[in-house]
């Protein structure tokens, strides 16, 4: 298997998120080559098209398909968007792209702007990122001084200005279209769809919003081509001709929870999940009992499931979860299910926008119930309420928080029945600070 | 109480503006000039915040009150927010807040007498990996914290 | 026109029109909290979902526009289940105070709760804690437990009255509506939040705790605040007027209505005549009638009679006081002006113009001159003076002073003002609450405005009086009712021509000579000035 690293190839480098690294390390060659005329913005889309790159920031929609929906008779200016937002539980990869390699990021961000034909791009990061954004800031600033960004890009008729625009604490605008009402100023509310962005996104002009690792896949991939990028992760076509595997790439995993040494690795699509989770974490802290493989928001895989699943949008979809955006959290036996959903549904609660009535009103109400289930005062009949509540949630609001916070649920206790039948029927267990039950009476602390 | 930006503030908030093609969208970056300037965003800081931008107060304010980040009311001198969000909770956070409750002598939500300190949790910092850990003031991450480092933190904040 | 299938069946509606509308052009109600027809598309509530064939999942009909091949469910089991779910949860951290909440009664939580819910309650979780009765501003209190967060009232702010007082707060569940800090809701036309808002959260400090909707009755009618006639529901009980809600028309107000016009319904409750008195004297009704009629029946000359007719009457009342003067004073004078003070006017529904009826006096044909009025009643030759719901006196001390030189006035009023104490003969006359009949506004568009109930003691509509007194000293006065003084009206003024009282609509009717049709403006600061009132 392939162990070519494209986005974390020089983060071992001293320095690395400095422009001079950056130039040493060969970045903004293939832009300059581009930007001076190699390349028309079709060509560039469609090496990205044909390279199979997908959305690294949860969704996993193909890339160049996305910057291929904007109108092209629109008079309107376009926008690039780069979604920096990073706050999903158990992902904490695109601050490291920000930290250690900056320069490819906005190396992708000039690509994809040429070839969408953008010249306004906003990094929006999250605000608790203060330390990355002023990493990004300087990275940028070097790069208007080299001349790369500005009127005049490379010298060239190409126009592009970034902007690293920071936000305020709300995990909603990591959602596209909560992002872009965000950008524009107003509370963080995802939008109604239709209209998409790629028509009416940023001040209702026709915008792309990628994600920080979608976007810093670019210059490798103008550079290389897209056979070379096909050549990692794990393609396969069925007999039909039609790709059954397409899970071309590397992507950058975020290992957490339950394991020996936590940590962001940058590792080819196609890996078993297990053998991931030993090479590069130093296997399970204790005795496996499941994980999440993408983030808070996707369902949840049995430690049989954590065995047999590949490192594929396939074979997640197979196991009834996704990849979303590579956070794993991996949980062991001891540690209280119950508690871990517990502590998922605050979460939902606390960043539910407050927008649509069922997530509103049902983030919270879950998470008070299993506020008095996690102390003991659980039932049967909880169970079936807490089911009927994810039901009237998910699916029935504007943007996918209320489902993000049902479908752990509803597979959590679909997966580990006999977990929570015995905590919501016999009552509660005790569980300690880190949520792992105990057998000593000391009340659990919330 | 009036408010308006120092000369310094304002001059950052002129090269802001320039960077957006509708001035409202500068209200954000805008809103963290003044919590800059204050520590807190007072009802006359929003109202600025707003007028500068020809927005109404009122939309400063909703805005401002959707972010956690802002605060809309006084804090202490060093916020401290610690993240209790499930891979930080897995490693230890709650025994953090426990050991800052007990260091601080506050409970969650307030701030020490002295005004130094303000204590509390913030949902997932995208720091699962080094968990657990809390941020200052809404710059600095502090990661992989146990009591020890906590204490040695704690002491540098003067 | 788009052909889609609703519920199985094929209908049509305008190509683009929004679901919960063209549902309804076909009698199939999509029960929605945040979507009004007057404000953008907020899609918050989630009441509206329905099943669309191809959608992914269940889509809300306020942003589903309405195209053909549309195919379209509102009454499968799923849709229950959806309306039954969001109804749960609005009621979840909902105070559910009915008894001693305002909006009982009109409270679309309590409407759909019976259409839709009827659940038994399963939760145990206690309450979200939020500000409860707080004193948001000079019409509207705030309970903001009972608010849904469906953002109307903050859509209304935001996109008609143009003042942004009320906005969303916080996150989540712990969101709110509040003003900013030290600020209140205060416009023009802040009233209008409490009708926008579908449940108790706004509600009217003037209308709070005086009566329960349900025993009161509802009449359509026409705001006589000033000059635009917002069309209105009044709302009232036996014979005491409660509130104005405003009654859509695309022409004059749209859905609104001003604050300084909701109030005026005040004053048909207070400060009325509901007797008639001779020299100061209380008189039956047909004592004074007949004392009246025997003023007539002199050998007087022409020019000892005139009469002033007025904009607070009726374009009904005033035709029959013109009707009056041709046929029963000899062809007398007929002045028009009104000495009502003007004030405010914006660009959205406020006319300077205080008064209901001037356009309507002024195309009769009355004089509007004042200097005129004011010659004749000091030059001496006039002998009788009929004024009707007019108070010369009250608004213009130059009048009070010339009435006092004339020997006989004869008054008709609806209040007991200033002129009804210095008038010689003073009849009562019924408030527009009281009666049929129509307004011009100041656009020239007639509007029609129903009897609400019975007026106060001997009153009785100003045509109806005219008739009265006529039938008393000559043949002809036939008039029964309000269809017969319009008829007689059509038929003189042929500008009328194809409406009839019963044909006058909703929307009222644009007199072709007064301009053309423009619709109601959209909200402040939205649109220039409209023409001014004459």
């Amino acid at each position: 298997m392939s162990t070519t690293k494209i986005l974390s190839a020089y983060w071992h480098v001293q320095d690395s998120h400095t422009i001079d690294v950056a130039l040493q390390q060969g970045a903004y060659v293939v832009a300059h080559d581009v930007l001076k005329g190699a390349r028309s913005p079709e060509d560039v889309t469609n090496e990205v098209k044909k390279s199979g790159l997908r959305g690294r920031g949860g969704a996993g929609f193909p890339t160049g398909m996305k910057w291929g929906f904007l109108p092209k008779d629109n008079p309107k200016p376009r926008y690039l968007v780069i979604n920096a937002d990073e706050s999903e539980p158990g992902c904490f990869k695109d601050r490291y792209i920000i930290e250690e390699s900056p320069h490819m990021l906005i190396e992708g961000c000039i690509l994809a702007s040429y070839a969408i034909n953008a010249h306004d791009c906003y990094i929006y990061v999250r605000g608790e990122f203060w330390h990355q954004q002023r990493i990004l800031q300087q990275a940028v600033n070097d790069a208007y001084a080299k001349g790369y960004l500005g009127d005049r890009c490379f010298g060239t008729d190409f126009k592009l200005n970034i902007t690293v625009h920071s936000g305020a604490g709300a995990y909603i605008c990591g959602e596209e279209t909560a992002l872009l009402t965000s950008l524009e100023g107003e509370r963080g509310y995802p939008r109604l769809k239709p209209p998409f962005p790629a028509t009416h996104g940023l001040f209702q002009c026709p915008t792309v919003v990628n994600n920080v690792e979608t976007i810093a896949n670019v210059p490798w991939i103008v550079r290389h081509g897209a056979d070379e990028y096909s050549k990692i992760g794990k393609y396969v076509v069925g007999e039909d001709g039609k790709p059954k595997v397409d899970s071309r790439g590397t992507r950058l995993f975020c290992g957490s929870g339950a394991v020996n040494k936590p940590g962001v690795h940058e590792v080819p699509l196609g890996m078993k999940l297990i053998d991931y989770i030993d090479e590069y974490h130093g296997g399970v802290k204790g005795e496996l009992k499941g994980a999440i493989p993408g983030g808070s928001s996707c369902p949840i895989l049995t430690a049989d499931e954590v065995r047999s699943v590949e490192m594929t949008y396939e074979s997640m979809v197979a196991h009834g979860t996704m990849f979303g955006a590579g956070g794993l959290i991996v949980i062991d036996q001891e540690t209280s299910l119950v508690w871990v959903l517990h502590n998922l549904l605050r979460f939902y609660a606390h960043e539910s926008c407050g927008q649509c009535t069922p997530c509103r009103e049902g983030t919270d109400w879950l998470y008070k119930i299993f506020s008095r289930v996690l102390v003991g005062k659980g039932s049967e009949a909880d169970l079936q309420e807490i089911l009927d509540i994810a039901d009237n949630m998910e699916g029935k609001t504007i943007c996918a928080l209320a489902a993000a916070a049902t479908m752990p649920t509803r597979s959590y206790i679909k997966k580990f029945k006999d977990e929570f039948v015995s905590y919501f029927v016999k009552g509660g267990r005790p569980v300690d600070l880190r949520g792992r039950y105990i057998q000593s009476p000391a009340m659990a602390r919330l | 109480m009036a408010y308006t930006f120092s000369p310094e503030t304002q001059a950052k908030f002129d090269r802001l503006v320039t960077r957006y093609p509708q001035k409202k969208a500068a209200l954000i970056p805008t809103l963290w000039l003044a919590q800059e300037e204050i520590g807190w965003l007072p009802p006359e800081a929003l109202a600025h915040c707003a007028a500068v931008l020809d927005l109404p107060p009122s939309k400063a304010y909703s805005v401002a009150s959707f972010y956690t980040m802002f605060n809309l009311k006084p804090v202490g001198k060093y916020k401290i927010e610690v993240c209790r969000t499930l891979s930080c909770a897995m490693c230890g956070a709650f025994e953090l807040i426990a050991h800052l409750e007990h260091k601080l002598g506050i409970r969650l939500g307030e701030t020490t007498p002295d005004g130094k300190f303000t204590l509390m949790t913030q949902e997932c910092l995208a720091s699962c990996g080094t968990g657990p850990m809390l941020q200052i003031n809404g710059k600095r991450y502090h990661e992989n914290l146990t009591p020890g480092k906590l204490d040695e933190l704690l002491a540098s904040l003067t | 026109m788009a052909t889609f299938s609703l519920n199985g069946k094929q209908v049509e509606a305008p190509d683009g029109m929004n679901l919960v509308d063209a549902a309804k052009l076909h009698g199939v109600e999509i029960p929605h909290y945040c979507y009004h027809p007057g404000l953008s598309v907020a899609g918050n509530c989630r009441m509206c979902l329905c099943e669309v064939e191809g959608a992914r999942g269940p889509q809300i009909a306020c942003s589903q526009a309405v195209k053909d091949g549309l195919v379209v469910r509102t009454d499968t089991p799923a849709v229950e289940k959806m309306r039954k779910g969001v109804q749960e949860f609005l009621l979840l951290n909902h105070p559910i105070d009915c008894p001693i909440c305002d909006q009982a009664g009109e409270c679309r939580l309590q409407d759909y709760y019976m259409e839709y819910g009827k659940y038994e309650n399963r939760s145990d979780v206690t309450k979200v804690q939020k500000q409860k009765a707080m004193d948001i501003g000079p019409m509207v209190v705030l309970d903001q437990e009972r608010c849904i967060l469906c953002t109307r009232c903050v859509r209304f702010c935001e996109e008609i009255s143009n003042s942004h007082e009320l906005i969303v707060s916080g996150r989540g569940d712990t969101s709110v509506i509040e003003p900013f800090p030290g600020t209140t809701l205060d416009n023009k036309y802040s009233g209008n939040v409490v009708d926008v808002c579908p449940v108790g959260a706004l509600t009217s400090k003037d209308f709070r705790f005086k009566m329960r909707v349900w025993f009161m009755k509802s009449v359509k009618s026409v705001c006589t605040g000033c000059s635009r006639g917002c069309n209105v529901f009044l709302d009232f009980k036996d014979s005491v007027a409660y509130r104005y809600r405003p009654r859509h028309n695309p022409w004059v107000n749209s859905y609104w209505m001003s604050d300084e016009g909701r109030l005026s319904y005040k004053r048909v409750n207070d400060g009325r005549l509901d007797h008639a008195r001779v020299r100061g004297v209380r008189a039956s009704f047909m004592d004074a009638l007949k004392e009246v009629a025997g003023l007539l029946s002199g050998n007087r000359p022409a020019g000892a009679f005139a009469v002033v007719g007025s904009p607070h009457s009726s374009l009904e009342d005033n035709f029959a006081l013109k009707a009056f003067a041709e046929r029963s004073l000899k062809g007398a004078a007929t002045y028009g002006w009104d000495g009502t003070p003007a004030g405010y006017e914006d660009d959205f529904l406020l006319n300077a113009d205080k008064t209901p009826n001037r356009t309507g006096v002024k195309w009769l044909g009355f004089d509007q001159d004042r200097q005129k009025l004011l010659d004749a009643l000091n030059g001496g030759g006039l002998q009788v003076l009929f004024v009707m719901n007019n108070d010369l006196a009250g608004d213009d001390p130059a009048f009070a002073e010339a009435l006092a030189k004339v020997p006989t006035v004869v008054y008709f009023s609806s209040h007991d003002d200033a002129t009804a104490k210095l008038a010689s003969h003073v009849l009562p006359v019924a408030a527009h609450a009281e009666k049929y009949g129509t307004f011009v506004n100041f656009q020239g568009r007639i509007q029609r405005f129903y009897m609400g109930y019975e007026a106060p003691g001997d009153a009785v509509a100003e045509w109806d009086l005219i008739a009265h007194l006529g039938r008393q000293f000559e043949g002809g006065w036939t008039w029964a009712d309000v269809e017969d003084v319009w008829g007689e009206m059509r038929a003189a003024h042929p500008e009328l021509g194809e409406a009839t009282w019963f044909g006058l609509g909703d929307e009222g009717f644009q007199l072709p000579s007064l301009g053309e049709a423009r619709p109601a403006p959209k909200g402040v600061g939205q649109r220039p000035r409209q023409n001014q009132p004459a």
